[in-house]
């Protein structure tokens, strides 16, 4: 009796209540994250645009980059198709900020895997308290489409909550797609986002299932029952791989020598 | 004629309704008086978009309406466009009449309805300010007393003068002032009320004058792209009498909101050598403004900031040299590829820019200039995501490479050998002659190493290994 008065009112009210066995609708749009595997678990199906997303990391600057380049190279394509008026020399109308990168990103390689390099900006900013006006200010451009921002080795000052919601409701107020970066550390402090993802590799022979170095994603927190398995993406995209491959098994049909790499650079 | 005199209201008063055709009243507007630093003129300023016939007269704007009464649709219609549209200046004072004095003379004895100019109060003729007490003793308080003396007594008294300013008053002599124009280039100085000490407090000097540039640049349609801020410092110390400062924007701005926050931050960093006494403000280059048009649907209206001011708000407290965007080159060299250049100097078109004298060769000029970025460029999948300013130098660990432990080789070597066209003795980067490897670190990352390639077989072994970039 009970079953069937709960089944009633979930036909009545649809899908305005979320189930908390159930992946959550997305509340606003999202972004297809060019992983297939990936976005079967993100609720809506894709990266939330307006929403604040942590990537939680050994090290800032490893892995970001495999994780976040199709979605990134989607909205610029979109971008670039939808304007019809871009003259050459002009800038792109949506950008994609890069607050606090731990290196120099090197416009050529992404440039490689699709994402133009005229949507790029890079802003340095050494401090905590710099990193999240940069942040805030890009948030309220129009012109802005994504946001990356590294709060990794900023630890001289602590992130906190507030700060991140800040973000998140700058996020929120003019729809942009905001990826944090933070250390693992923060894995136990609370946190507004709407995303955690946890970032790293799975080393080869430790998954039997995929053979060579695999991308480990754990979903930490999301809007539906949490995951316990880790996701597995491939590490490198498809012409790196094949490049590996074939080099692979070069060196596999040449007999090996006692320095590989004293070896080569003599050869060659 | 017909004359109207505004007076700007600086102390508030509780407000009332305008009338609408004759009389005085009180309206509103836009900025707040206390703001601007001369009310007056940017009240007259305003006026002109009426009448070219507008007069400053001490504290009060006079505009004569007789000639532009057809044009504006009749003299109801016009007056309806002057009490009720937005003013420069908050609240505004006004009352008419046929000559000017007499609507000045309204203006300031506030009656209502309207007093006749015979029973107008002698305190409100100008020219018979000097001679109050005397007249007030004669028992002459209104205009029409004082009229009504004879002239020849009157001349003989207290001079000519009177007399020609109450025959200007009643319209029997021409009403002639220097009329007002808006000035080409606006250039405004002000006096601080007390010298200042820091730059940071100069910004409230500046923003009244800025609040006055405004006003210039809606009633010119122009956006500043330049602007000088100057300030005259005490001349006591054996220091520079002036300091100075440029600001410039990308894109033509009426926003004051942006100008100001440019501004703070450019004098944030600025010390003052001595007090500042002067403020003065210039606009150096103006532009037409273009106005966006506006949509009719909620979807098509851009939100936020534009993206120039966004770089020039991040440049301006970061620093040029932090906020940097991208510029692809033709070159093999991976340090060479890209250039990060500022972005404000670059935000218009990024193929104008000074990169291209150290890229080698004509023949990179040319398509690199020809093209932008996008054909010809160096991308390629293969390269990495990151890329060290500096290479890091490797540690060798019984010949091979280490770092943070032992690299396992992947692919290559990619050998480089390009740049030997550079000069060694200049600033320009030295060629270069490498061995690219892509290897693998303990912890699954992928790494981009080079080993420098020196020149016969008997240095190679001493070749120093580099990373030099990150597969992320």
């Amino acid at each position: 009796m009970a079953l069937r008065s709960v089944s009633t009112l979930t036909e009545t009210v649809g899908a305005a209540v979320w189930r908390a066995d159930a992946l959550a609708c997305a509340s606003g749009a999202v972004l297809p994250s060019g992983h297939a595997e990936l976005d079967a678990q993100l609720p809506g199906g894709g990266w939330p645009v307006g929403a604040l997303c942590e990537v939680l990391q050994m090290q800032p600057g490893q892995h970001e980059w495999r994780l976040l380049l199709p979605a990134l190279r989607h909205l610029t394509q979109v971008q670039t198709a939808s304007v019809k008026l871009v003259q050459p020399g002009h800038l792109p109308a949506r950008q994609v900020v890069l607050v606090g990168a731990p290196c120099m990103p090197f416009a050529p390689g992404l440039a490689g895997q699709g994402l133009d390099a005229r949507t790029l900006l890079w802003v340095q900013a050494d401090s905590l308290a710099e990193r999240l006006w940069a942040a805030e200010q890009a948030l309220r451009c129009a012109g802005v489409a994504a946001l990356l921002l590294w709060l990794a080795d900023a630890s001289s000052s602590r992130v906190r909550a507030d700060h991140l919601r800040r973000l998140h409701l700058g996020a929120q107020a003019q729809a942009k797609l905001l990826f944090v970066m933070r250390p693992m550390s923060a894995q136990g402090e609370s946190s507004p986002a709407v995303l955690r993802l946890w970032l790293g590799v799975a080393a080869d022979g430790l998954v039997a299932t995929a053979p060579g170095d695999a991308l480990a994603l754990q979903i930490l927190k999301r809007r539906g029952p949490p995951l316990a398995q880790t996701l597995l993406l491939p590490a490198r995209h498809a012409a790196l791989a094949t490049l590996l491959a074939v080099s692979a098994a070069r060196r596999q049909s040449t007999p090996e020598p006692s320095h590989a790499l004293d070896r080569t650079a003599a050869a060659a | 004629m017909h004359w109207i005199a505004l007076q700007p209201l600086l102390d508030a008063l509780p407000q009332a309704r305008p009338d609408d055709a004759m009389g005085q009243g009180l309206a509103d507007a836009t900025v707040d008086v206390a703001v601007l630093t001369d009310p007056v003129r940017a009240l007259g300023w305003w006026a002109l978009q009426y009448t070219p016939k507008v007069a400053l007269l001490t504290d009060a704007v006079l505009m004569e309406v007789s000639g532009c009464t057809r044009l504006w649709g009749g003299r109801a219609s016009l007056l309806r466009h002057i009490y009720m549209a937005n003013k420069p200046v908050a609240r505004v004072l006004y009352a008419q009449g046929t000559t000017s004095l007499i609507a000045y003379a309204r203006l300031l004895a506030l009656c209502q309805p309207p007093l006749a100019p015979d029973d107008l109060p002698l305190h409100t003729l100008l020219g018979a300010q000097p001679h109050l007490a005397t007249l007030a003793r004669l028992g002459c308080t209104r205009w029409g007393q004082l009229r009504a003396l004879p002239r020849g007594g009157l001349v003989r008294r207290f001079g000519a003068a009177l007399i020609d300013a109450l025959d200007q008053a009643y319209g029997q002599r021409p009403d002639i002032y220097p009329w007002l124009a808006l000035p080409e280039v606006f250039d405004v100085r002000l006096e601080l009320p007390s010298a200042v000490e820091s730059a940071s407090a100069l910004l409230f000097g500046a923003r009244r004058l800025l609040a006055q540039l405004q006003v210039w640049l809606r009633l010119r349609q122009r956006g500043v792209l330049a602007l000088a801020l100057t300030w005259q410092m005490d001349a006591r110390r054996h220091t520079a009498q002036t300091g100075s400062l440029i600001l410039r924007t990308a894109e033509p701005a009426q926003d004051i909101a942006h100008l100001q926050r440019l501004l703070a931050e450019r004098l944030h960093w600025t010390t003052l050598s001595a007090p500042a006494l002067w403020l003065h403000l210039r606009s150096l280059e103006t532009l037409p403004l273009v106005s966006q048009s506006a949509s009719l649907l909620l979807d098509e209206q851009p939100h936020g900031d534009s993206l120039a001011q966004l770089l020039e708000r991040l440049s301006a407290r970061l620093g040029a040299d932090k906020v940097l965007r991208c510029q692809l080159q033709a070159d093999h060299r991976p340090e060479q590829m890209q250039a990060w250049l500022a972005a404000v100097n670059t935000s218009d078109s990024i193929a104008a820019c000074t990169c291209f004298k150290r890229a080698g060769g004509q023949k990179s000029i040319k398509n690199a200039v020809a093209v932008g970025n996008t054909i010809d460029s160096p991308a390629s999948p293969l390269l990495p995501t990151w890329l060290l300013a500096v290479p890091l130098k490797l540690g060798v660990r019984q010949g091979q490479p280490q770092y943070q432990g032992p690299l396992t080789l992947l692919a290559g070597p990619q050998r480089l050998e390009a740049g030997w066209w550079a000069d060694h003795a200049g600033a320009s980067p030295a060629a270069a002659l490498r061995d690219y490897f892509v290897v693998r670190t303990r912890s699954a990352v992928l790494l981009w190493i080079f080993r420098e390639r020196l020149g016969n077989a008997a240095q190679q072994a001493a070749g120093a290994w580099y990373l030099h970039g990150v597969f992320a």
